[in-house]
């Protein structure tokens, strides 16, 4: 950074240039003075002022030969030159890259460790329900997953609501992309591992259609993430998450008042299809109002995070 | 080599030697670059017409045209360069696609404090944008950069009174300015 006067001394040869007929007030001069030398700008480096040193010399020369710079590919290009592969190769290993950029390995552990746990109870879970008290009621996969996929959820969204997530602003993505391409792909990851778990499950004891059982889970699954969002946003990352896992965990103990708002039923359970419907409808309001709140939020965080600075 | 006057160096250059050079470019790289960077807003622009600055800065010395002070020639050169460009109409529809108002400054201080300044840093810049191309200038020039009154006025062109006017103007509208946005993020910060 430049700064070769103190803040005073320049400040006074500035008024000395205007006092003659015309001055600034104090308080005028007390800003200029306060924020002006904010405006700092990054000096080149050595490498930079070295890199136009050699573009410099050649212009000494008496005839200068000065070799063009290699043309830059402009983005049209890039795009063309990648739309030129075979398809299904394309749309695989953008899939792999996009799950690759997007999936730390925190998260790529947490996908394999849902697999695992829904393994454990597939195999567990008539014993479970025969020991645990209120256990026959309940399906522990679809209640189990999306509590393990929130944990998940949750730290990956944490800098919301701190000035980290000002910070991040400064990444060429806009948060909004940021935040939601890491909620999509933490979903999808416990989705795919799940749906995995399900196939074996169903090949291995066959309780239920394999649909059925995607449906037992998933919608619960997506309910739980999408309430665990929208209360992140609402109410901060801490009181959200818990809140939302506190809402899950009561759910067993309140069958019989919640009726087909009970989202976590087996497929024998009375009303089972209306539930998870209402579920998946949840679902899509839910969005629809993060992405509205995703759009507000370069303004509201902004002036939250400014607050508690 | 230090110890030799910009003017010398200049007269260096002309005879064909490179670490007369080397140690204007080392001298001036920084300064016009920050000022090119805090008139056009713009890092790669400004590191773009740095480059032509000192090209012409060559060009001009190896055939004979030395000034007598360096300094306010070499801004003038980074001057008109920006004028220049002011006058193309493609860059005025790029500009809006390319604000970069994000400091860069690296610190070992708290996050609230980076961002507090890089939220000041930005106010300051919007506040030099709302200002007229001439009067960025001056203020930069004058400011930033510490040249005389006379160095400026020769440099825009204008006579010596003007340019006090004008300075007198931009600083009482640029402090206007500030004390605005400082009342508005109040405002706001107490909603």
């Amino acid at each position: 950074m430049e700064d070769k006067k103190p803040r005073t001394e320049r400040r006074q040869s500035v008024e000395m240039d205007l006092m003659q007929e015309q001055a600034l007030s104090p308080q005028e001069q007390a800003i200029l003075d306060a924020k002006l030398p904010r405006y700092t700008v990054a000096d080149p480096t050595q490498a930079e002022t070295l890199a136009l040193l050699g573009k410099l010399l050649p212009h000494l020369q008496p005839n200068p030969v000065i070799a063009p710079d290699p043309p830059t590919p402009r983005f049209s290009e890039l795009l063309e030159g990648a739309q030129t592969k075979p398809y299904e190769a394309t749309v695989w290993s953008r899939m792999l890259g996009w799950l690759g950029v997007h999936v730390s390995t925190p998260h790529r552990v947490m996908g394999a460790s849902i697999l695992l746990l829904c393994l454990i109870i597939g195999w567990a879970e008539p014993s479970l329900a025969s020991s645990l008290p209120g256990g026959e009621r309940l399906s522990w996969l679809p209640f189990l997953l999306p509590l393990f996929t929130g944990v998940t959820l949750s730290f990956s969204l944490r800098s919301l609501g701190t000035p980290m997530l000002e910070l991040e602003r400064s990444l060429p993505i806009s948060p909004a992309y940021r935040l939601m391409s890491r909620a999509i792909a933490i979903v999808s990851t416990c989705a795919l591992a799940a749906l995995a778990a399900s196939t074996l499950l169903v090949l291995w004891t066959a309780p239920y259609g394999l649909l059925s059982l995607m449906l037992s889970w998933l919608s619960p699954l997506l309910l739980y993430c999408a309430g665990t969002v929208w209360l992140m946003l609402r109410f901060g990352p801490v009181s959200g998450s818990l809140s939302m896992a506190l809402l899950w965990v009561t759910q067993p103990f309140l069958l019989e008042a919640l009726g087909v708002f009970y989202f976590i039923g087996d497929p024998v359970m009375t009303g089972w299809l209306t539930s998870k419907l209402i579920a998946l409808g949840f679902v899509c309001i839910l969005i629809g109002d993060i992405v509205r709140m995703l759009r507000k939020l370069n303004l509201s965080y902004a002036t939250r995070t400014r607050r508690s600075a | 080599m230090v110890s030799l006057t910009d003017e010398e160096l200049l007269t260096m250059i002309r005879d064909g030697q490179p670490a007369a050079l080397e140690a204007l470019i080392y001298r001036y790289h920084g300064p016009i670059r920050a000022y090119l960077n805090r008139v056009l807003h713009s890092p790669s622009l400004a590191d773009d017409l740095t480059q032509e600055c000192f090209v012409r800065v060559i060009t001009a010395a190896q055939s004979g045209r030395l000034p007598h002070q360096a300094r306010p020639w070499i801004y003038r050169i980074a001057t008109n360069l920006c004028k220049d460009l002011w006058k193309k109409s493609s860059y005025r529809q790029e500009q809006s696609v390319d604000p970069v108002k994000l400091s860069r400054q690296q610190d070992h201080e708290t996050v609230a404090s980076i961002l507090e300044r890089q939220w000041e840093r930005e106010a300051v810049i919007e506040c030099l944008q709302a200002l007229q191309e001439d009067n960025r200038q001056i203020v930069i020039l004058r400011y930033y950069h510490e040249l005389k009154l006379e160095d400026i006025a020769d440099i825009m062109g204008m006579p010596l009174s003007t340019l006090k006017s004008r300075l007198y103007q931009s600083l009482k509208k640029l402090a206007q300015l500030l004390q605005a946005k400082e009342g508005s993020d109040d405002g706001r910060q107490e909603a």
